[in-house]
């Protein structure tokens, strides 16, 4: 081959194989709008503008992004984050899926996992200012507000205190197994506490995390990243009573959730199997395993820590 | 083929992500064997507490406190109130702010004796910030129903 033609080739060749991958489009399409998200224009304007691309059937295909690969890359971040929620189809979704949501996406956005920074490299007017995160903040605490001194609370509570004080603590029941294989840890009342929580979000409670041997060495050592093999984190939720005065009181016991470090079983959720069983009938959430997902998903918010919120400080 | 050269976009796109010095512990309070009987918090005084007793404290719990067969012990762990790295919308236990104690002790035919003992942090005011004193303070500790667990 002739020195010129050789460097014809090297010119050429990617030209054809950019040229070649064109023909391989994703064909991202906008399916219609069915039940659009009902709230303030100024919430509104600012999801349109940084989330909609990927979480609505509104998405604005810009020229550079229906070149491939580029386009391959925005196809699958579209499918993927339509998939999780669509602000589209939002009136689909049950009052408490949507609150819960909302709640979820101020903190992707606080923790700047979302709009995904790569996106935001290419789109810089899509970044959230502090106004509009202030903006996102108010408009979530408006929906999850306060009541103080619920009756209904502090009667369920002393209903539920009478009626498990009458019955012996159930040693004899079976214990219960969640759709994934996740079992109930019925000795976690003589395992070390890592920490209490209260939460003031759509999921207003107290709770108390509870680790094994194995989990609570590793946070006294700091090995938390990842988190040992064997390590099982169970947290007890309680309804809340809130006084005006600032005390939360416990209610009603409400849920125990469980995380279980298996590398082996669970290594498509970052090593952790995740469990939660309902009232005191310890009743397992989710049909099928698939619910293990949907934990995991939001809990990458926690990613830092290996997919676990509740730290106590470093010393 | 797609997903290879898509693998290769996002490992270029999450590179340097390079996680800070970790800080070497992390300082859990040894309750010493015993259980967790309530956890309540105050958003006002920016704190969350844990109420920890002995077996005979647990069994005391029940009753109110109005009985007692032994000497049982309560401890109450009380933390400064801080934000969620992760969470905007929860709060969990800071650093300790007090540690406080109460045995109990059977009495024949009447209400145990209640022994009150601060063994960190400072004493516990009111709102118009006059000192609470022992009997009171273990009234209010004991006013703490526990909570129930499954
Ligand atoms: C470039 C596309 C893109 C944009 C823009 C974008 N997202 Fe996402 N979003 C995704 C993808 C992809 C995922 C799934 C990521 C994963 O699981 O790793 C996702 C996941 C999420 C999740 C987790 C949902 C779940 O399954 O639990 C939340 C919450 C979220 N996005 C909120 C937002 C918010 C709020 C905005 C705007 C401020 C936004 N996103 C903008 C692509 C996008
Ligand atoms: C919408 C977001 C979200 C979803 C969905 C979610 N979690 Fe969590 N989870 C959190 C947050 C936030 C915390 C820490 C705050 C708290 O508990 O007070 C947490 C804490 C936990 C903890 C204690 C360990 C830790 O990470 O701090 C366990 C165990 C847990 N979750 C289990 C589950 C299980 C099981 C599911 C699914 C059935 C689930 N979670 C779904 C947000 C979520």
């Amino acid at each position: 081959m002739k020195r010129s033609q050789k460097r014809l080739w090297i010119w050429a060749t990617p030209i054809v194989l950019f040229a070649g991958l064109q023909f391989f489009q994703p064909g991202q399409t906008n399916p219609p709008v069915t039940h659009p998200i009902q709230a303030p224009a100024a919430v509104t304007s600012i999801l349109k503008r940084a989330c909609y691309d990927c979480h609505s059937n509104e998405t604005r295909l810009h020229w550079y992004n229906q070149v491939a690969p580029v386009s391959w890359l925005v196809s699958e971040h579209v499918n993927t984050g339509r998939s999780r929620f669509n602000f589209s189809t939002w009136d689909t979704l049950s009052p408490v899926q949507q609150q819960g949501l909302l709640w979820e996406m101020v903190n992707m956005v606080l923790d700047g996992k979302m709009p995904l920074p790569s996106y935001t490299a290419i789109h810089p007017a899509a970044k959230l200012s502090q106004e509009d995160i202030a903006v996102l903040k108010a408009y979530v605490n408006g929906l999850s507000p306060a009541q103080y001194h619920d009756t209904t609370m502090i009667r369920q509570a002393a209903q539920q205190y009478t009626t498990a004080g009458a019955t012996a603590p159930g040693q004899s029941k079976p214990i219960p197994v969640a759709a994934n294989g996740v079992a109930y840890q019925p000795g976690f009342r003589s395992w070390q506490v890592i920490s209490t929580t209260n939460r003031f979000d759509n999921n207003r409670s107290i709770r108390v995390l509870y680790g094994n041997a194995i989990a609570a060495a590793a946070v006294k050592d700091n090995k938390i990243n990842p988190w040992p093999q064997g390590s099982v984190l169970v947290k007890v939720v309680w309804d809340i009573v809130q006084e005006k005065n600032g005390d939360i009181l416990p209610g009603a016991f409400n849920n125990v959730q469980i995380m279980i470090k298996d590398n082996k079983k669970f290594g498509a959720s970052g090593g952790w199997g995740f469990a939660k069983f309902n009232g005191l009938e310890l009743k397992p959430y989710g049909k099928t395993a698939a619910f293990n997902t949907a934990c995991y998903n939001c809990h990458k918010a926690a990613s830092d820590y290996d997919y676990v919120f509740n730290l106590p400080a470093t010393q | 083929m797609r997903k290879i050269i898509l693998a290769l976009l996002v490992s270029t796109t999450t590179a340097g992500c390079v996680p800070g010095p970790q800080p070497q512990h992390r300082t859990l309070f040894d309750a010493g064997g015993m259980q967790v009987i309530s956890v309540f918090a105050n958003r006002t005084d920016k704190t969350l507490s844990i109420l920890y007793g002995d077996s005979a404290a647990l069994i005391a719990a029940r009753s109110e406190y109005r009985q007692s067969d032994k000497e049982g012990q309560l401890t109450l762990v009380t933390y400064h109130q801080a934000d969620n790295r992760f969470w905007y919308g929860s709060l969990v236990n800071g650093a300790i702010k007090s540690v406080e104690h109460i045995g109990i002790t059977p009495e024949a035919g009447a209400t145990p004796a209640f022994a009150y003992r601060l063994s960190q942090g400072q004493p516990t005011a009111d709102a118009s910030g006059h000192m609470i004193n022992a009997d009171e303070r273990v009234r209010q500790i004991l006013a703490h129903r526990p909570v129930v667990f499954p």
